[in-house]
């Protein structure tokens, strides 16, 4: 018979896929890594990356003689395990979501890289006192607060430093209400760059739980119905509550209604409130804003919270753009109806608003306003936006408005098919036709 | 129908008297027979991506093979096992790296589940436990990294190994 010339990597991917798949995804990732182009593309597949078992399982009737189906666990050789940690995981850390370790070789795997969609390991052999100070140190970034609460609800009661990003925190998680205290937690860093209504609910009953914390660093956007986030408030609210902390890093930006040109506190009385602190310097600054009195040009603000209980007119949007000519990132907070919407429908007036454009837009917010504004930001005739925006925005608004996606004058088309009755936010891509529709988030 | 024959011809020409029940674990020429109803014994299938020698190996593989239950449904939780492979089909398939390549090609096009499995099984085996430089030297492949892409490389593992 004569020799054929075909050689593997003429096999179509489809065929090549089928092989891997005999192999698990240990062996295949240690012999194939590295050796080509495109079988570096096959391989770190998702299906081939996910879930990894970085140990040797042995059945103990292999060793002993036994009827008992239990397992021992060995770590891989150090062959396979150098070129893993040194290789191989660091170039697919992004993909893994699920580790199988055993005892001798977790450290070394979890400490060679990060993981940031890892969602869960599982331990074999594991002596739990060695665990426990592994897992005392955990940095993880989250979507919601009732995440964090779950994290800090016991299972990690050895944990000793703690920083975590959170995209939302909203007040529905107050449905989780853990009281432990976490006695052994000595750092605790909290960052969310999405604006809080939750700084009284959440956030200060979770680091009231904290009475042994020796660090504490917060970033956050605070929206209050009351006062601003002061150095009195500050002291009295948290630092009171921790008697070991020697280290207080804080950046806090709280907007509130509380206040009006006539009552609000001047920049030196909050300075004043900071005066105790140990800290070598605390930044403060204030602004006040209002509808009909405020003015100038802010070139270098980027992003910008609209929240009041009087209604924003789309004059008011006008001046917005004017004021902030470079935002990209709007949020609006505002349940009151558009009052000179209402005017102009009641007197039949069919006068031509000049269209408001937003050139340097990336992310809209406008979960928490009212249905007018979703017609100020959807309608063509109202509001240009870029192309590949994100906007967030409740589903039964955005359906209704758009007259379930199909009415002319929206941009929303043709989303529907990606959207569901069950979902009460949507984040959606928009664009100009259906191509910039790709990308469509949904949550729950 | 026992004893009943059909032809089969390879890309170059030659036909092959089969049983039909051996030419019907190919799910392909199984689908043909139905649809295109033949049934005469002077019908021929002609099959133009399998070449008469490679042909013949299935015909031989088919007809060891004609009493086997069916294969197993695809099931990708399965515990991964290439250790299976029967001593009929280990000695079936000594036979240079091309040959084997064509029968999975081969296997793949007359859909033929058992063959796919045991030449696929027989490639995971050849990989298993080589190196990636093993695996270029045993499959003749080319590094097509460039030399930037190497020094990245290179640049994670001396990360690593500081940290």
């Amino acid at each position: 018979m004569k020799c054929s010339s075909i050689r593997l990597t003429d096999l179509t991917d489809e065929i090549l896929m089928i092989i891997f798949k005999k192999l698990d995804n240990i062996t295949l990732l240690y012999s194939l890594s590295g050796v080509n182009r495109n079988l570096n593309k096959l391989i770190y597949d998702f299906m081939f990356t996910n879930r990894l078992t970085l140990l040797h399982c042995v059945p103990i009737r292999l060793i002993k003689l036994t009827s008992l189906s239990i397992n021992y666990f060995f770590p891989l050789p150090d062959l396979i395990l150098n070129r893993f940690c040194l290789h191989i995981l660091p170039e697919i850390h992004q993909k893994v979501k699920w580790l199988d370790l055993e005892q001798l070789s977790m450290e070394r795997i979890l400490c060679t890289t990060y993981y940031p969609n890892l969602s869960g390991i599982g331990l074999y052999n594991i002596d739990i006192e060695r665990a426990i100070n592994i897992f005392s140190d955990l940095h993880v970034c989250l979507s919601r607060f009732h995440d964090c609460l779950h994290l800090l609800d016991g299972r990690f009661d050895q944990l000793r430093i703690f920083h975590v990003k959170i995209d939302f925190i909203e007040l529905s998680s107050l449905i989780f209400n853990n009281k432990e205290k976490l006695s052994n937690l000595r750092s605790f860093t909290l960052f969310c760059d999405d604006t809080t209504d939750g700084y009284y609910q959440l956030i200060l009953p979770l680091l009231h739980r904290m009475p042994s914390l020796e660090e504490l660093d917060l970033s956050l956007l605070v929206w209050t119905d009351n006062t601003f986030i002061d150095g009195n408030n500050l002291k009295f609210n948290i630092i009171h509550h921790m008697p070991l902390l020697k280290k207080f890093t804080f950046n806090i930006h709280s907007s509130t209604h509380f206040y009006n040109q006539d009552n609000l506190p001047s920049n030196e009385y909050i300075q004043e409130t900071l005066k105790n602190f140990e800290n070598k310097q605390i930044i403060s600054s204030i602004d006040y804003f209002h509808e009909n009195k405020y003015s100038g040009i802010f070139n270098s603000v980027r992003r910008v919270s609209l929240i009041d209980e009087r209604s924003f007119e789309h004059e008011f949007f006008l001046r917005i753009t004017q004021s902030f000519p470079f935002m990209e990132k709007l949020t609006l907070i505002n349940n009151k109806r558009q009052n000179n919407k209402q005017f102009r429908k009641s007197k039949n007036i069919n006068q031509d608003l000049p269209i408001i454009e937003y050139p340097y837009l990336i992310e809209l917010d406008l979960s928490k306003a009212q249905k007018d504004y979703y017609e100020q930001f959807l309608f063509d005739t109202k509001t240009c936006l870029p192309n590949d925006i994100r906007v967030n925005m409740d589903y039964r608004l955005v359906k209704n408005v758009t007259r379930n996606f199909r009415r002319p004058t929206t941009r929303m088309g043709l989303v529907e098919g990606n959207l569901n009755e069950k979902y009460n936010f949507i984040v959606v891509s928009l664009g100009s036709d259906v191509s910039f529709f790709d990308t469509c988030y949904l949550f729950q | 129908m026992a004893g009943h024959k059909i032809k089969l011809q390879s890309s170059d020409g030659d036909t092959f008297d089969v049983e039909v029940e051996i030419a019907k674990q190919s799910a392909t020429i199984k689908t043909m027979l139905e649809d295109l109803g033949m049934d005469e014994e002077e019908d021929v299938i002609p099959l133009p991506n399998v070449n008469s020698a490679i042909l013949k190996k299935v015909i031989q593989w088919a007809t060891h093979h004609k009493d086997d239950p069916p294969p197993p449904e695809d099931d990708e939780n399965r515990e991964k096992n290439t250790n299976d492979i029967s001593s009929w089909d280990q000695d079936f398939l000594k036979v240079d790296q091309g040959t084997l390549f064509e029968l999975i090609l081969a296997a793949n096009y007359l859909d033929i589940k058992g063959l796919l499995d045991v030449t696929c099984k027989t490639v995971a085996n050849m990989i298993k436990g080589k190196t990636p430089e093993e695996i270029r030297r045993t499959f003749n492949i080319k590094n097509d990294f460039t030399p930037q892409e190497e020094e990245q490389i290179k640049k994670e593992n001396e990360w690593c190994e500081e940290k």
